[in-house]
């Protein structure tokens, strides 16, 4: 790895934004791995492609009747207290705390009969597909890295796969995307995680560098040319130069600032709190990784994913599932249809899939803390992007949001959709498991593309 | 002159705020295991209080300003310097959650509630606990002293609201009259009216003496979370969970502003030592401090 010498014992730029964000480039974690064994990899696959996913987890289960499904016929006890309004799709409504998104359901797939939760606190099935249950030699890998080994790098200086999580205090939380059977080498970079050890070393670059992010790439690009002129790679092999090209890309480094943006697009994104939200074990609500998300895949990154806040919202002394509700849900109306409007600006949208869900929903129930508990039996997605054809509902519960009554849909169908959109053919692909065992990426035989989107 | 004279934020929910007894300091208690200490004048953040491992519910000040109780959802309490933001003392004996803290106007006691469905008194000064209240039958949400510092009310999710003998910790009997939970309670300054914000919307007011509730103030519509009277008794503010704050005419009843003031439950409302300002403090981040004559025109 990099590490670049941090001679000060401070995070924090003299504004109070964290360097943490950008100084981890040069830390990149990799799942414990050494990059030169990801760029082997990625040698092995030829194919190019300019789609790419965002995977947006919120990170607990959110309420699905206080979100997209609301249940105004139900009694007090589970209704809850929010409103639905009127979209700009007849027929479709969604909850008043979503006035944005709401004006561009017509790019949206919203999905009100998500099922086949495991129930567990756990990225794992979101970012995977499966459940944690009798995993094959090796453990499924996560969709980025699946994407990895089937598709490799997109463009050279940029990993396929980027996660963007913090180091969570919650520990089923804090998994940024199983490699799995498909190999460390396609872990997820994970600039926000921080690393340990130092493989690579660049000598010079300090911190007071570092408040010049445009000295540091200047700096990055410099140490490159001049490592090429003088043979310092020549004794590296094609993958060692390959990773040395990566850490000190000044791509790489330019893709994950997002300061760089004008103000007012980050306005625009909503900027957020660099802090972890709500009860602290979780992800952060920090609207600036949805625009880190889309230079990201600007940038080639075939998949983004991130943990966004704390939506586990179980009641008092920690807010009201509606306090937390209030918080949370504006601050995503705001960020993700900021994500979907720039990307469209940038006519990256139907090369882009968004999806956005967490590992379950709520009870209809309102417990007496003023919360709402687990609930595996139904839950909700929303979709945008990747060429779906938006405006669309899709199933629904019934009248207490207790079950799906009309077209149940799987996290693999979910998944299936996100590998159709990116050209991967799940009836196809197929990755070895540690014992040689091709293993599918959906279980294909039940679970298809969403046909309502495509 | 502004209505609203300063606006701070901590990164996440906050849950109190209180000015210090010469109406110089704001401290605020937040989600984020922190509370702050701001300059009212300039709106300087002077310190931000590290060491609670769980959201802060409670702050108040103590020795004349000179220190700083806080309490947590970690369940403990602790005892900071204000001069250096240094921790001196930490308070331990809840079983669970505190949702709630009060301290006497006197500043010699801390009383704090929670989810252990006692209250707990505590000497401010030694940073001992003093008494166990027990007589509630579910979670403690709100506490409050009178303004002679010998009196403690205390309300509860299970609807009941209890007066104490501070001093003493005797159990003086029930104030009756709510029909929802007892989110917020204040003491009027002569010692004679208590008020509540309760669960069903309500602001009731009733008479220390008599025990009883004597007026239900309708308007809330939603479920009212706290509750205080201005230190000359003239005024009532009152605050509901979707952000709006009432001021009611505590004689006569009448509501004479309402105003939509946050985007999220107000969890505290507070008025500063010489009345002409009111703090709000809310689960969307922000604490306001409103110019009270400003509010009332």
């Amino acid at each position: 790895m990099l590490n670049i010498y941090d001679k000060s014992s401070t995070n924090d730029f003299c504004d109070g934004v964290s360097r943490r964000q950008f100084l981890q480039i040069g830390g990149l974690a990799m799942g414990g791995l050494a990059l030169p064994q990801l760029l082997q990899a990625e040698a092995s696959t030829g194919r190019k492609s300019q789609k790419s996913i965002i995977m947006i987890f919120l990170t607990g289960g959110p309420p699905h009747q206080d979100m997209v499904d609301l249940k105004m016929d139900a009694p007090a006890e589970i209704r809850g207290e929010f409103r639905p309004i009127n979209t700009n799709v007849p027929g479709i409504d969604l909850c008043e705390l979503m006035p944005r998104l709401s004006q561009m359901t017509d790019k949206l797939g919203v999905i009100r009969s998500l099922v086949g939760s495991e129930g567990r606190h756990s990225a794992f099935q979101s970012w995977t597909g499966w459940t944690t249950a009798n995993q094959p030699a090796g453990g499924r890998p996560s969709l980025g890295s699946s994407v990895s080994k089937l598709q490799g790098i997109s463009v050279p200086g940029m990993p396929a796969f980027v996660n963007l999580n913090p180091k969570m205090r919650g520990g089923s939380w804090n998994d940024p995307g199983q490699a799995g059977y498909a190999g460390q080498a396609h872990a997820p970079f994970t600039p926000n995680q921080g690393s340990g050890g130092a493989n690579l070393e660049l000598k010079g670059i300090t911190l007071d560098t570092l408040g010049d992010r445009r000295a540091l790439s200047s700096r990055l690009d410099r140490l490159k040319r001049e490592a090429d002129a003088d043979g310092s790679l020549a004794g590296l092999d094609a993958f060692n130069e390959q990773a040395f090209g990566i850490l000190t890309s000044s791509k790489l480094v330019d893709a994950l600032d997002f300061e760089q943006e004008d103000s007012k697009l980050r306005d625009r994104y909503g900027r957020g709190d660099n802090v972890y939200a709500g009860y602290g074990d979780a992800g952060i609500l920090l609207n600036d990784y949805f625009l880190a998300a889309r230079r990201l895949v600007e940038a080639g990154v075939r998949v983004v994913t991130l943990s966004y806040g704390r939506w586990d919202w179980h009641g008092r002394p920690h807010g009201t599932n509606f306090d937390n509700a209030r918080d949370h849900i504006p601050a995503l109306d705001v960020g993700l249809s900021a994500l979907i409007e720039d990307l469209e600006r940038r006519d990256m949208l139907d090369d882009t899939s968004i999806v956005v869900w967490g590992e379950f929903g709520r009870t209809p129930r309102i417990n007496k803390k003023g919360g709402r508990d687990h609930w595996p039996r139904v839950a909700c997605a929303m979709m945008a992007g990747g060429g779906i054809r938006g405006g669309q509902l899709i199933g629904a519960t019934n009248r207490l949001g207790e079950h799906a009554t009309e077209r149940p849909v799987h996290f693999q169908e979910v998944f299936a959709t996100l590998y159709h959109n990116i050209g991967i053919d799940v009836n196809y692909a197929a990755i070895n498991d540690l014992n040689g065992r091709p293993r599918y990426l959906v279980d294909h035989n039940k679970y298809q593309p969403l046909r309502e989107l495509l | 002159m502004q209505t609203l004279s300063l606006q701070v934020r901590h990164p996440n929910a906050v849950y109190d705020a209180a000015f210090s007894p010469d109406g110089k300091l704001l401290a605020t208690a937040s989600l984020d295991n922190t509370a702050k200490i701001w300059d009212l004048q300039t709106g300087e953040e002077l310190h931000t209080l590290r060491g609670h491992g769980d959201g802060v519910c409670g702050v108040f000040f103590l020795a004349e300003g000179k220190r700083l109780a806080t309490a947590s959802l970690d369940k403990s309490l602790r005892i900071w310097d204000v001069g250096s933001g240094s921790g001196l003392a930490t308070m331990s004996g809840h079983q669970q959650y505190i949702e709630c803290m009060a301290g006497s106007p006197d500043r010699k006691l801390l009383a704090s509630g929670g989810y252990d469905n006692v209250v707990r008194v505590w000497d401010a000064e030694a940073a001992e606990q003093k008494f166990v209240l027990s007589g509630h039958g579910d979670a403690i949400y709100s506490v409050a002293f009178s303004a002679d510092s010998k009196l403690l009310a205390s309300g509860s999710y299970d609807q009941s609201l209890l007066l104490w003998g501070a001093e003493t910790g005797e159990k003086l009997g029930p104030l009756d009259g709510h029909d929802g939970t007892v989110e917020g309670i204040a003491f009027s300054a002569d010692g004679k009216l208590f008020a509540t914000a309760s669960g069903d919307g309500r602001i009731r007011l009733g008479s220390v003496a008599s025990r009883v509730v004597t007026t239900e103030l309708e308007g809330h519509p939603n479920y009212a979370k706290c509750v205080a009277f201005s230190p000359n008794g003239s005024l009532l503010a009152s605050a509901c969970r979707d952000g709006e704050l009432r001021l009611w005419n505590a004689k006569t009843h009448d509501n004479l502003a309402t105003i939509n003031v946050h985007s999220n439950s107000v969890y505290s409302v507070s008025f500063s030592p010489d009345g002409k300002q009111l703090v709000s403090a809310s689960f969307d981040r922000t604490i306001k401090v409103w110019n009270v004559e400003q509010l009332l025109t």
